[in-house]
C-alpha cells in the first residue's frame, strides 16, 4: 500500500528555495496547458521565448514593475496583519478615478506649480484608496464579514460605479470626442518618461518613498507593530489591550490607500485617462500584486524581485498575443491568469515542504 | 395591483434558469463548506463549467447531456483535488481556492476562445435551449425537490452527519471514527458536480451566449457563495436567497427601463445587496441560527500519519 507521510522538518528549508521551485514548476505547468488547450499551437519554446522577453528587457516592463512593487508592498501591509486585501482593484480604480474627479472639478489644482499638484494628487489617491479599504476593514473588523469575498465583490461595485460616473452626460470629465474614456490628465499632472524607457523620475521615486514608508511603518512603529501581531496572536493583542477590529479595519485601510497611490502613479505616468467598461480595459494589478506578495513570502526587501518576476510573466501573456496571434491560436489576454493560477497554485502547494517533509512509502 | 403581481410572476418565469444555476452552485458550495473546505475557487469554477458547457454545445451540436456532464466532470475533478490536498496536507485554505481560482479564469479564457469562433460560423447558433412555460415551473420545482433532498441526505443520513461534523471538529470526528478525509471526499464529489451542473444550467438555460463579460467577469460566482453564506449553508434557506438573488440579477436591467437608472447601476445592485446581506449575516442572530461550520477554512492536518 502507498503511504504518504508528513513530518515536520528539524530546520525548515531556506526561504527562498519554494518561490523559485514554484516559479519553475507554475511555468512547467502553464506551458503544458497552453500546449494542450491550444490544440499544440502554443509551443513550449513560444512561453519561454515570451517570458524571457520580459526578464531580459528591464526598459519594456519597467512602467508595469514599478506599479506593481507599490500594489506588493501595499499588500504586504494588510497580509502581514493576517487580512487577505483582495479588494485591491477596487481600491487602485476608485483612487484613480477619484483624481479624474478632482482634477477636472477643481481647476486650481492644475494651476499649482506642478510638483504641488502632483504631490496633492497622490495623497487624494491615498486617502481614496484608504476610504475604500476602511469601508471593507469597518465590515470586516466590527461586523466580522469575510474580508475576501467582501473585498472581491466591492471590486465589481468599484468598476460598474466608476463606469457609470465616467458616462455621466456633461460633465467635464467626459471625452470630448465622445468615446468611452475620460479626458485625458492635464500635462502638469503627466510624468515625464525617461528617454528609451517606460518609466518616469517620479515613478521611481513614489515606488522607494512608498516601500520605506510601509517599511518604517511595519518595523518602526505601535501600528506596524499591532497590525503583526493581529496576524499571528489575536488574542495576545486583545489581551494587550489594543483594539483589534480597529487594528484590522487599519490594516485593509493602510494597504488601501497605498494600493491608491499605485492608482495615481499608474495615471499619471503610464495611461492618462480612465477607459470603460473598467473592468474588461483594466489591467488587473491589484490581482496581480497578490501573486507578488506572495512570492516575496510577505518581506518587503523580495518585493521587488517578485514584482519584477511577475511583470514578465505578465507580459509575456501579451507576446504570446503578438507572437501566435489570438485569431489563430485562441491565445487571449487570459493567458495571464494561467500563468499566475499555475504559479500561485504550485506556491501554495509548495509552501507545505519549507516546513514539512513529504515521503512518499511504498 | 394586479398589473405588479402579473409583472412579478412574468420576472419570476423568465428568471427561472438563472435561478436553477444559483441554486445548484450555491447549494453545492453549501455542502463543499459544511465539510470544512473554504471554497474560494466558486467563481473560477462557474467560469470554468459556463464554459465548458459552451465549447460542448458547439461541438457536440448543443447535445446537453454531453454539455452538463462535461461540466460537471471537470469541476468535480478539480474539487476532488482541492479536498484531497486541503485534508492530506496542511495547506491554506485560501491560498488553494484563490490560485484555483485564477487559474480556472485563465483555463476559461483560452478554452472558450476557439469555439467562439467556431460559433460566429454557423448560422443561426446558440448554445442551450429556450425553456418553455412547463420546463421553467419544472425547474422550480425540481429545485424545491432537490433542497428536501439535500436537507434529508445532510441531516438524516450517517455521510451527511459525518460531512457535518468534519465541518465542525475533524480532529474529534476522526477520534469517534469518522474517516475526514472519505467524508470531506463525497461532500466535494456532490458539492462540486453540484457547481458544474450550476455553470452548465446558467449557459444553457439562461445566459446562452459565451463572452468574457458574460461568464469570467461576471462575478455570479461570487453572488452564489453570498447566496449560500447569507442562506446558512441551509438547503432550505439557501432556496430562498437562491430566488431573491435570481429575481434581483435578472430584473435589475429592467431597473434602467422602469426606473431609468443606469445600466452600469443596475449591474452593481447585485453586488451591493450580496454585501449588505452578509454583513446582516453577520451583525444579526443569523449568525447564530444559522452558524458556520466551525472549522470551516482551518488548516485540518496531524503529523507522521499515512494516507
Amino acid at each position: 500500500m502507498v503511504s504518504i507521510v508528513v513530518v515536520r522538518r528539524v530546520k525548515p528549508v531556506p526561504y527562498f528555495i519554494v518561490p523559485i521551485l514554484a516559479l519553475l514548476i507554475g511555468i512547467g505547468v502553464s506551458i503544458v496547458i497552453l500546449f494542450f488547450l491550444t490544440g499544440y499551437m502554443v509551443q513550449p519554446m513560444d512561453v519561454l521565448v515570451s517570458i524571457w522577453i520580459g526578464l531580459s528587457q528591464p526598459n519594456v516592463i519597467a512602467n508595469i514593475f514599478l506599479i506593481l512593487t507599490i500594489v506588493g508592498f501595499s499588500l504586504a501591509m494588510s497580509f502581514k496583519g493576517g487580512i487577505y486585501n483582495i479588494g485591491g482593484e477596487g481600491q487602485f480604480w476608485m483612487a484613480a478615478w477619484t483624481i479624474v474627479w478632482l482634477v477636472f472639478t477643481t481647476p486650481i489644482i492644475v494651476s499649482q506649480a506642478p510638483l504641488v499638484s502632483k504631490l496633492i494628487v497622490l495623497a487624494t489617491g491615498f486617502i481614496a484608496g484608504f476610504a475604500w479599504g476602511f469601508l471593507a476593514g469597518i465590515l470586516r473588523g466590527y461586523v466580522g464579514v469575510d474580508e475576501v469575498p467582501l473585498t472581491l465583490m466591492m471590486n465589481y461595485v468599484a468598476y460598474y460605479l466608476i463606469d457609470w460616473l465616467v458616462m455621466l452626460p456633461g460633465r467635464p470629465w467626459r471625452d470630448i470626442y465622445g468615446y468611452a474614456k475620460t479626458r485625458s490628465l492635464p500635462q502638469t499632472l503627466q510624468y515625464s518618461i525617461i528617454p528609451g524607457t517606460t518609466v518616469s523620475v517620479e515613478m521611481i521615486l513614489v515606488t522607494i518613498v512608498i516601500g520605506v514608508l510601509i517599511w518604517l511603518i511595519l518595523d518602526f512603529t505601535r501600528l506596524g507593530l499591532t497590525i503583526k501581531i493581529h496576524g499571528s496572536n489575536v488574542n495576545l493583542l486583545r489581551s494587550a489591550g489594543y483594539s483589534v477590529p480597529l487594528t484590522a479595519a487599519l490594516a485593509l485601510a493602510l494597504s488601501g490607500g497605498f494600493i491608491g497611490v499605485a492608482g495615481v502613479v499608474y495615471l499619471s505616468g503610464v495611461t492618462p485617462s480612465i477607459r470603460i467598461p473598467v473592468e474588461t480595459s483594466t489591467s488587473g494589478f491589484g490581482y496581480l500584486g497578490i501573486l507578488v506578495t506572495w512570492l516575496s513570502m510577505l518581506e518587503l526587501f523580495a518585493v521587488p524581485i517578485a514584482a519584477y518576476v511577475v511583470s514578465s510573466l505578465y507580459n509575456a501573456g501579451f507576446t504570446l498575443m503578438a507572437i501566435k496571434g489570438t485569431q489563430q491560436a485562441g491565445v487571449t489576454a487570459g493567458v495571464t491568469n494561467v500563468f499566475i493560477g499555475s504559479v500561485l497554485l504550485t506556491y501554495a502547494l509548495l509552501i507545505t515542504i519549507s516546513e514539512y517533509e513529504i515521503r512518499i512509502v511504498w | 395591483m394586479d398589473a405588479a403581481f402579473t409583472g412579478f410572476l412574468d420576472i419570476m418565469i423568465s428568471s427561472a434558469g438563472l435561478f436553477v444555476a444559483f441554486y445548484l452552485m450555491a447549494l453545492g458550495h453549501s455542502i463543499v463548506e459544511k465539510s470544512g473546505i473554504l471554497n474560494l475557487a466558486i467563481d473560477g469554477m462557474f467560469a470554468l463549467s459556463a464554459t465548458l458547457a459552451f465549447f460542448a454545445d458547439v461541438y457536440y451540436g448543443n447535445d446537453l447531456l454531453k454539455s452538463f456532464l462535461l461540466s460537471a466532470v471537470v469541476v468535480a475533478f478539480f474539487g476532488l483535488f482541492m479536498a484531497f490536498v486541503l485534508t492530506k496536507f496542511p495547506v491554506s485554505h485560501g491560498a488553494v481556492g484563490l490560485s484555483l481560482m485564477f487559474l480556472m479564469y485563465g483555463l476559461s479564457s483560452v478554452i472558450g476562445y476557439g469555439p467562439r469562433i467556431v460559433q460566429a460560423t454557423m448560422s443561426n447558433f446558440s448554445p442551450g435551449i429556450s425553456l418553455s412555460l412547463k420546463e421553467r415551473i419544472a425547474g422550480y420545482l425540481i429545485m424545491v425537490a432537490l433542497s428536501v433532498f439535500a436537507y434529508w441526505f445532510i441531516e438524516k443520513t450517517k455521510i451527511g452527519v459525518s460531512i457535518k461534523a468534519s465541518g465542525e471538529d475533524p480532529a474529534a470526528a476522526e477520534a469517534l471514527g469518522v474517516n475526514v478525509l472519505a467524508s470531506r471526499l463525497v461532500a466535494a464529489a456532490v458539492g462540486f458536480t453540484m457547481i458544474g451542473l450550476g455553470g452548465a444550467a446558467y449557459m444553457n438555460f439562461y445566459v446562452r451566449l459565451w463572452d468574457e463579460r458574460a461568464v469570467i467577469l461576471s462575478g455570479y460566482g461570487w453572488l452564489a457563495f453570498s447566496i449560500a453564506l447569507s442562506g446558512g449553508r441551509h438547503p432550505l434557506v439557501v432556496l430562498l436567497t437562491s430566488f431573491i438573488f435570481s429575481i434581483l440579477v435578472h430584473s435589475s436591467l429592467q431597473l434602467v427601463a422602469w426606473y431609468g437608472i443606469s445600466r452600469e447601476l443596475s449591474y452593481s445592485l447585485p453586488f451591493i445587496v450580496a454585501i449588505i446581506s452578509m454583513t446582516i449575516y453577520m451583525a444579526t442572530p443569523l449568525r447564530r441560527l444559522l452558524a458556520s461550520p466551525k472549522s470551516l477554512g482551518r488548516i485540518y492536518f496531524r503529523e507522521e500519519r499515512t494516507v
